[in-house]
């Protein structure tokens, strides 16, 4: 069937465009090769974020319920998928960075606000918290007094390839109530 | 009709609008030539363009890039298609599950799937081209990268610097 390599751009375009209800196939097209990574990426539109798959991974919470460890805990059920598990509560990609600056601060839209960093555990994506492309607002009516409050994380003008790495974000939130949204895995 | 003997006359008058109007040659690229009412042959843009600019209708149209075997498979479903026009319940019923039918026979081989998409887009069938595309997207859900580029005969291609993007990327595709 290698009449298929051949698919003009305008069909292959036909077709991916027809998979953006299922971001996660339209993700896998992208890595096939060369001519369909071009056509997905130039001619599709980016996936709409209510679209993306949501699912419930676990539920990280702040250390200082756990004086035992610096990192955020990690809440999630044991089972068969264990070793399969999409979010993963390591931090490991933070290369470098101290060990006090891995307290989670907070979290919206199923992003860790860390010290220094806007972590994104489904994409195990992560950008300074301080870096230009990165807001983090206070939503409209949270008291300054209280620190638990829910933090909105905006991010703007991201840089191309960071695009997919932090789409998950691109959802303005739809109401600033305390919803377990870190399950929710972008493409 | 004006003139002409009554029964003979009315019965031309009924063909010519059942058949709507006119019939139209499409000759496929081994020389084939396929008769369609016009009706059909205007599912395509490409032939209702070349229609309505007046002229060749006579002389056929010419299909350089189109084999018989998928030509014939194309107008089956414009003749379904343009030949009737679905007003009740029922008949939109029936012309769903032609669809599903259609579709289901060419899925069953993806090559001639492959042909008749490249056909529906050559003759911009819009229908046609959104049943088709459907199908190779529903092939396509669901499947790991290697196992598109099994199913799609695709060469690996992607650079060094493509693998190190989409490690960046880490969208765990």
């Amino acid at each position: 069937m290698a009449a298929a390599d051949l698919l003009p751009h305008d069909v292959l375009e036909e077709i991916l465009r027809r998979l953006a209800p299922s971001p996660r196939s339209l993700a896998a097209c992208r890595v096939v090769c060369k001519a369909w990574r071009a056509v997905a990426d130039t001619r599709c539109p980016p996936p709409r974020p209510d679209l993306l798959p949501l699912s419930l991974a676990g539920i990280f919470f702040a250390s200082y319920y756990c004086p035992v460890q610096e990192h955020p805990g990690f809440f999630a059920r044991r089972g068969r998928h264990h070793r399969a598990r999409i979010i993963s509560p390591k931090l490991d990609y933070l290369d470098g960075a101290p060990i006090a600056y891995l307290e989670a601060r907070d979290h919206c839209n199923g992003l860790l606000l860390m010290c220094e960093h806007v972590v994104n555990p489904a994409t195990r994506a992560a950008v300074g918290a301080a870096a230009p492309d990165v807001r983090v607002e206070r939503p409209r009516g949270a008291g300054d007094h209280d620190d638990h409050e829910l933090v909105g994380l905006r991010v703007h003008h991201v840089r191309p390839n960071r695009i997919a790495a932090l789409r998950g974000v691109l959802r303005p939130p739809t109401h600033w109530g305390c919803h377990s949204r870190i399950g929710g895995k972008t493409a | 009709m004006a003139s002409g003997s009554g029964a003979a006359a009315a019965a031309a008058d009924a063909e010519e609008k059942e058949s709507g109007s006119r019939m139209i040659t499409l000759t496929s690229n081994e020389g084939k030539a396929f008769v369609v009412t016009e009706a059909s042959a205007r599912q395509s843009a490409t032939i209702r363009s070349m229609v309505d600019d007046g002229g060749c209708v006579d002389k056929g149209f010419p299909l350089p890039n189109v084999d018989s075997k998928t030509l014939a498979r194309v107008i089956q479903y414009s003749d379904e298609h343009g030949n009737k026009e679905p007003h009740t319940v029922d008949e939109r019923a029936a012309l769903a599950k032609f669809d599903r039918d259609f579709i289901a026979e060419l899925d069953a081989d993806k090559a001639f799937l492959y042909d008749v998409t490249m056909a529906a887009n050559y003759l911009h069938i819009q229908g046609l081209l959104a049943l088709t595309t459907q199908c190779v997207a529903d092939t396509i859900k669901g499947k790991t990268p290697e196992e598109i580029r099994t199913a799609f005969g695709i060469e690996y291609d992607l650079t060094a610097q493509d693998e190190k993007e989409i490690k960046e990327e880490d969208t765990h595709a």
